[in-house]
């Protein structure tokens, strides 16, 4: 009997071509060597509904339910780590073209941008595990209900959550029905080369400005990009069929060492005023691994005063970015250079 | 064929550790195009070759953190390698092979 090593195992991610079917060549799966990138960790939790038979049998005792809908959720978190050169998406390129709603726009060389849209995007999740004879797993028709990158700390970090479709798994793989499938005929081995690229980017390393000015005493900041999606199902399907966009928020959470200088005075008078301000982030200082994100028309909110630790520090919790005009999608705009 | 690279850092487990520039690799057709396309920065290694980097220069500046404040000479010749990058990753996306180096046969002389 092998045990699994938690540390022994092995992320992929692919872009969907279709909403929930697991992209492949005639039901051959096309995981390939470079859809890998390095987690910190990944889950992938499907639990189908039980649907117990509500009719009175006459007795108080209960009976066998039947397998109903599911919904999966999953989450995942990674080091920021861009592809180390500049011009070239980072691995983790799938996760972020469904959190923007977009394919990202590469300038040779230089630049990978992620701008925001309204397109639903999905991708798959691969985990493959050592040994090969424990639950492989490939989590199909995942969407992206919010994304939040971290600055501040040792290493900087991203989470992202959401949804998804349905769970493949090599175990039960025999059994599962064309639908549970997800377009694949056999459950495929993992490839044998799997590819990283990048470093990860300091937390530490970079810059905060918010309405024009650089904000040095930044203790943490964190930008969050929401997404109301939802997956919807069609009648005679046991698994979500599609992806229902909603609302989009993106924003930011703050915390900065209070002092008496025009740059913080600032903020707190446009956290009451609500008067909308600029405001961009850098993580990393390495090219091919700095990420910059730029948030349009933010209105402060949540503004707290903090004694716990030696100097006060302000903080401001949840501020949302607005896109400039009903037809613009500016409200966040992320460049890797 | 042999591929050299142009990135940071790059793994392909089992087969290179890939740490500075133009670190060479020899690695089958199927599996270059699947670790390019995955974002993994290799060309083939007759087009490093012929973008004309020095010992020298390869030497100096072979990782991100020794490029920053590289002369004009070395970057220029830098960019020219991340545009083959772009090039080939986007011949690959549509359905092209990465480019070969192209055998001359000496005339026959009868």
């Amino acid at each position: 009997m092998a045990f699994a090593n938690s540390r022994n195992e092995r992320l992929y991610l692919q872009l969907e071509s279709a909403f929930g079917t697991i992209n492949n060549s005639s039901g051959t799966a096309t995981v390939a060597n470079g859809d890998a990138c390095r987690h910190i960790s990944a889950s992938f939790q499907f639990d189908p509904q039980l649907l117990d038979r509500p009719d009175k049998t006459g007795s108080l005792g209960k009976t066998a339910g039947l397998a109903g809908r599911g919904i999966g959720q999953w989450s995942i978190s990674q080091s920021v780590a861009g592809s180390g050169t500049a011009g070239t998406a980072p691995d983790c390129d799938p996760i972020l073209q469904c959190a923007f709603g977009k394919a990202a726009s590469v300038s040779a060389g230089t630049s990978v941008t992620y701008a925001l849209d309204d397109n639903a995007y999905s991708f798959t999740g691969w985990s493959f595990r050592t040994s090969s004879n424990v639950a492989q797993r490939a989590a199909a028709g995942c969407i992206v209900q919010e994304m939040r990158f971290d600055l501040g700390q040792g290493i900087a970090q991203w989470t992202a959550r959401g949804i998804f479709k349905g769970l493949v798994d090599s175990i039960v793989f025999a059994s599962l029905t064309t639908e549970e499938k997800c377009g694949l005929t056999a459950f495929p081995s993992e490839p044998g080369s799997p590819t990283t690229s990048g470093n990860a980017a300091k937390g530490y390393i970079g810059s905060f400005t918010a309405d024009g000015n650089v904000m040095a005493t930044i203790q943490s900041a964190s930008i969050i990009l929401r997404n109301d999606d939802d997956l919807v199902y069609s009648l005679g399907y046991e698994l979500p069929t599609d992806i229902e966009r909603g609302l989009r928020v993106a924003g930011v959470e703050f915390e900065l060492k209070e002092d008496d200088s025009t740059a913080v005075d600032n903020l707190v008078t446009k956290s009451r005023t609500k008067a909308a301000i600029d405001m961009s982030m850098v993580i990393g200082a390495t090219a091919g691994n700095i990420w910059t994100f730029s948030l349009n028309d933010v209105q402060l909110n949540g503004l707290t005063y903090n004694d716990s630790s030696r100097r006060w520090q302000l903080g401001f919790g949840g501020s949302s970015a607005n896109a400039s005009s009903i037809t613009a999608k500016d409200e966040l705009t992320l460049v890797i250079t | 064929m042999e591929y050299a690279f142009v990135g940071s850092t790059c793994v392909i487990r089992g087969v290179a550790e890939l740490k500075a520039l133009g670190q060479r690799v020899d690695m089958a057709d199927d599996l270059a195009k699947s670790v390019i396309l995955g974002n993994a920065a290799l060309i083939p290694s007759f087009q490093f070759d012929a973008l004309g980097f020095t010992a020298d220069e390869l030497k100096h500046y072979n990782t991100p953190e020794r490029r920053m404040g590289a002369p004009d000479p070395f970057m220029a010749k830098y960019r020219k390698a991340l545009i083959t990058l772009h090039d080939n990753r986007e011949a690959l996306k549509a359905g092209r092979d990465l480019p070969k180096l192209a055998v001359v046969k000496p005339l026959e002389v009868k």
